[in-house]
């Protein structure tokens, strides 16, 4: 009796060994040519996986990249799926070898191009032969071109979108003058006790303010010669915890809780409950202008010695089965026709990764023109303060450092 | 008096249970709503209809959520009745460890449960099909199922059925005429349950849909995540249409032969 | 009656259900746990992570910290809930009906709208502080205190309490319609007490159904993640939060440490949910629900 129900408990570990993966070599090869994936995509339906909450993409997808793709033939299907999910499925399914799966572009980069890369879980090499666009718009030597976080790219990930940290100030509390630096911005949270505050990490942009105060504090370099491990890490930012912990009684709750979204922060921040907020997207101030949660009070500016700049890429999984059809989707994304589409406020505004001289001057007048209306920084200002990434891998290292030596530090 | 504080009492609950849902409609209408305004400064319900009835993406996934929803309330009850009416008639060995089974799945952080299921589903061929999401719905509405009926089973045992077979009757008549009528409120809140249950997977029809199956839960999460409090209290509003319009007639479908139900 | 036969058959569907997706999975995540993770190339089997968990403090802490919160809050819910089901049901009257109707409201929605609905209301910039402000019961927000994300956290008490309380209440009066009022009637004819009549027919009857919301509201409690993750406070953080940082942040290698967490933390919420049914057992109306 006891045996048998043992057996019946067992029974799937003996079904799970006996499935052989299902080994449909559906899966295409990347195609040899743009030409050739031209021809080859056509009729087909090519999904796009990414984070799904952003309207504006969403917007900017549907109303600008599908009919594009349309025109040469193409469906595109877009699926809202956040890139920890993906990694997720991706790293899950070739676990149990699974060939051939639905994503064929995907969203990435940082942390879970590191992990994705590591896992091979990436169809490559996507030389810039193979889109036209990237050869005309992105230099190959291009520092994020080559590598993403400090991870070598490899040719497995296509730059999609370029981000850079930016700080928003409310104009009537910091009476135009706004703290550019760490020192500045120590000063007047002394003097102004709880209104200041940032998102918690892991959340990204919260994650990459810690990193730029690190890179007021000790520096870049330092960080990135660092050694990959906790205690490595911890000796060079030691410092930069000790700021955070300077700071840190002169934050909203006195810096005993932190808001947990973005979101919240906004909304903190349009109630002038604090007098700042981070954005990763350049042009933030303006679009949520335009949607109605800030006023004109909001103004963008940036550190003196600059914030953190990084990417963010599009690529192919292996197990794709519409490789060709995902290169042109690419292409098309990349099309100077899209790009300046994006750039505008119902799209997200969102800067093209093109390279800063190659790209087209109608995109770099529409940038610098809208300044002074969007209350953003100039491109060329934001360009001349981007400061690198470090390596993905010292992220979380960062972020457990900062739960550890600052968040529970009493 | 007594009668006055009983109505107040139904006031403060009623206000209590409605008011998060008057902020979602207001939510969902307003845009420019800044402390300490108690109003938003631009109020236009046109523009939610509009969204709700003519937006392509919320209605194709509204019926991705209703087939979903149907198919795991007849998987549940599949599995959910007869195992409730075997917890709650009958004593047999393991019954106490059957008890203690059925929350396991509520329990164990779903991440961790649904990304070894994903690996099971793609071995099994049914990653990304209707009936791998059906189960995965299925697997945390049995929980609810069960236990409501075992509730409302168990409260008048099998005497009935027993009176029934004893009188001549043969199992099959007794079910159809005896058990079914007395578990009916049961499966009515079984049925409730599951509905509901399927409705609000997120990462699980993600993750095992393959991004077949973009249901509303799956189009609303990221935006309540990002903020985007506007088209997340939209998709709330549908969402509420229709749980609460299926639901309702099902009520009303049952309510008429309550009296018969009565175990007086 | 009840012959073997009839066992099976009544109970195979639920086990092969369950076996098939459910325990398979369960299995593969103990395989992880145990250090087998091929993807990485790690194939060697060692109980190493299991004893990790017993020396890792912060995650005993906060094991325990989830329990306890875990356990008040279900405890909460199911006394208020049994308080409102058991008025509503002794009026019979339209009022309670409609009542009844509007209860079952809060158990249709996600946990997600009444989040919304909270950072909007109760958020220190919210519609109540202002109404306040309004009214002149507080100068200004700053005295309307952290209700969101604070240290006790009241948010995530809040919406559980909102979501789970009318749960409580649908299935008590699903169980309470079912008995009848006859009981209840027959003891107050013998001449006891509303009190008595409640705490002696009433509250047994309904005692198994009680324990079964409070298994349920604290399975969820414990294990669920986005309240917490949106509602939570970061010093006094809750488990499912705690694991899926763990999960999704970055660092692959550690995956068969979390299985391990993940199966720890599941083994000591099926003991509670175990002592639970266990004293429910010996309490009057336990063993055969109600009627004898």
């Amino acid at each position: 009796m006891r045996g048998k129900k043992l057996l019946a408990f067992l029974m799937p570990i003996f079904i799970l060994a006996g499935c052989s993966s299902n080994k449909d070599s559906e899966t295409q090869k990347l195609p040899n040519s743009y030409k050739s994936a031209l021809k080859e995509a056509k009729g087909e339906t090519v999904t796009y996986y990414g984070f799904g909450g952003s309207d504006t993409q969403n917007l900017w997808i549907d109303k600008v990249v599908t009919p594009m793709m349309k025109d040469k033939g193409i469906t595109l299907k877009r699926v809202p799926m956040d890139i920890d999910t993906i990694l997720n499925k991706l790293t899950t399914e070739k676990e149990a070898g699974k060939t051939s799966g639905n994503m064929d572009v995907v969203w990435i980069n940082g942390e879970n191009f590191y992990n994705a890369k590591k896992l091979g879980l990436l169809a490559g090499p996507v030389k810039s032969s193979l889109i036209p666009n990237m050869q005309k718009y992105m230099d190959p030597n291009d520092p994020d071109v080559t590598k993403d976080m400090s991870t070598p790219v490899d040719h497995l990930e296509i730059p999609y979108g370029n981000a850079q940290l930016v700080m928003i100030g409310s104009k009537s509390m910091f009476k135009g003058d706004y703290p550019t630096s760490a020192d500045k911005l120590m000063t007047w949270a002394k003097a102004n006790p709880g209104k200041l505050t940032y998102v918690a990490p892991p959340d990204f942009t919260g994650s990459a303010f810690i990193r730029n105060i690190i890179y007021e504090t000790v520096g870049y370099k330092k960080l990135n010669d660092a050694p990959a491990t906790k205690e490595g890490v911890y000796k060079v930012i030691k410092p930069s915890l000790d700021y955070l912990n300077e700071i840190k009684p002169y934050l909203w709750q006195q810096g005993k809780t932190y808001p947990k979204t973005t979101a919240q922060l906004d909304k903190m921040f349009a109630d002038h409950q604090v007098a700042m907020d981070f954005s990763y997207n350049q042009m933030y101030a303006a679009t949520q202008k335009q949607d109605g949660q800030f006023t004109d009070d909001a103004q963008s500016f940036v550190f003196d010695k600059g914030t953190v700049g990084n990417f963010n890429y599009l690529a192919i999984p292996k197990t794709s089965k519409q490789k060709a059809a995902a290169i042109v989707l690419i292409n098309t994304m990349l099309s100077e026709k899209a790009q300046t589409a994006r750039l505008s406020l119902k799209y997200g505004a969102v800067v093209s990764p093109y390279s800063a001289d190659k790209m087209p001057s109608a995109m770099t007048d529409k940038l610098n023109n809208s300044d002074d209306t969007n209350n953003t920084v100039p491109v060329n200002d934001l360009a001349k303060k981007r400061l690198p990434e470090v390596s993905g891998k010292k992220i979380p290292i960062i972020e457990q450092l900062w739960k550890e030596h600052v968040l529970n530090a009493d | 008096m007594r009668r006055l504080n009983r109505y107040l009492i139904f006031m403060i609950s009623l206000l209590v249970i409605l008011m998060p849902l008057m902020v979602i409609i207001v939510l969902s209408a307003g845009t420019n709503w800044h402390y300490p305004d108690l109003w938003p400064q631009t109020f236009n319900m046109n523009y939610v209809f509009k969204m709700l009835f003519s937006n392509h993406e919320l209605l194709s996934s509204l019926s991705s959520s209703i087939t979903l929803a149907i198919g795991t309330v007849i998987l549940t009850l599949v599995i959910a009745y007869p195992t409730a009416i075997a917890l709650s008639y009958y004593d047999f060995k393991g019954k106490s460890f059957l008890n203690v089974l059925i929350y396991l799945p509520l329990i164990i952080p779903s991440i961790a449960v649904l990304t070894n299921m994903d690996f099971v589903m793609i071995k099994f061929g049914l990653e990304g099909s209707y009936f791998g999401v059906v189960a995965v719905h299925t697997l945390f509405a049995l929980p609810y199922a069960i236990k409501l009926l075992v509730d409302n089973l168990s409260v008048l045992k099998n005497k009935y059925e027993l009176a029934s077979l004893n009188l001549g009757a043969s199992s099959r008549q007794t079910f159809i005429h005896v058990t079914l009528p007395l578990s009916r409120l049961g499966l009515q809140g079984a049925v409730m349950m599951s509905y509901i249950i399927s409705m609000t997977q997120y990462l699980g029809t993600l993750l095992i849909g393959n991004g077949n199956f973009l249901t509303l839960s799956v189009r609303m999460f990221p935006f309540t995540q990002s903020g985007k409090y506007q088209i997340a209290a939209i998709y709330a509003i549908m969402f509420m249409l229709v749980t609460l319009i299926p639901l309702y007639i099902i009520d009303v479908l049952i309510t008429p032969r309550r009296k018969e139900v009565r175990a007086e | 009656m009840l012959t073997k036969k009839k066992l099976v058959l009544l109970l195979s569907p639920f086990y092969l259900f369950f076996i098939l997706f459910f325990v398979s999975a369960i299995i593969r995540s103990f395989i992880t746990s145990l250090g087998y993770y091929p993807i990485l190339d790690q194939t060697k089997i060692s109980l190493n992570n299991y004893l990790d968990v017993f020396h890792d403090k912060m995650f005993l802490t906060i094991c325990l910290r989830t329990m306890v919160f875990a356990i008040i809050s279900a405890l909460f819910a199911c006394a208020l809930g049994l308080i409102i089901a058991n008025y509503f049901n002794q009026k019979n009257s339209r009022v309670s009906g409609f009542f009844y109707k509007v209860s079952q409201l809060p158990v249709m929605l996600p946990h997600i709208f009444i989040v919304l609905a909270l950072l909007q209301l109760l958020s220190q910039t919210g519609l109540i502080p202002s109404l306040l402000v309004h009214l002149g019961l507080i100068k200004s927000y700053s005295d309307f205190p952290l209700i969101l994300n604070d240290q006790k956290q009241i948010g995530i008490f809040l919406t559980y309490l909102w979501k789970e309380t009318p749960y409580v209440i649908v299935t008590l009066i699903l169980v309470l319609r079912q008995i009848g009022s006859k009981y209840q009637a027959v003891s107050l004819n013998l001449g006891a007490s509303k009190w008595q009549t409640f705490w002696h027919v009433t509250l047994p009857l309904v005692q198994p159904a009680l324990v079964n919301a409070f298994i349920i509201n604290f399975s969820f409690n414990f294990g669920s993640y986005e309240v917490p993750f949106l509602l939570g406070n970061q010093q006094k953080e809750l488990l499912p939060v705690y694991v899926y940082d763990l999960y999704v942040q970055g660092d692959i290698t550690q995956i068969p440490h979390v299985m391990s967490l993940n199966l720890v933390l599941s083994l000591a919420s099926i003991i509670i949910a175990a002592v639970a049914i266990l004293i429910s057992r010996k309490l009057p109306g336990g063993h055969n629900g109600g009627v004898r």
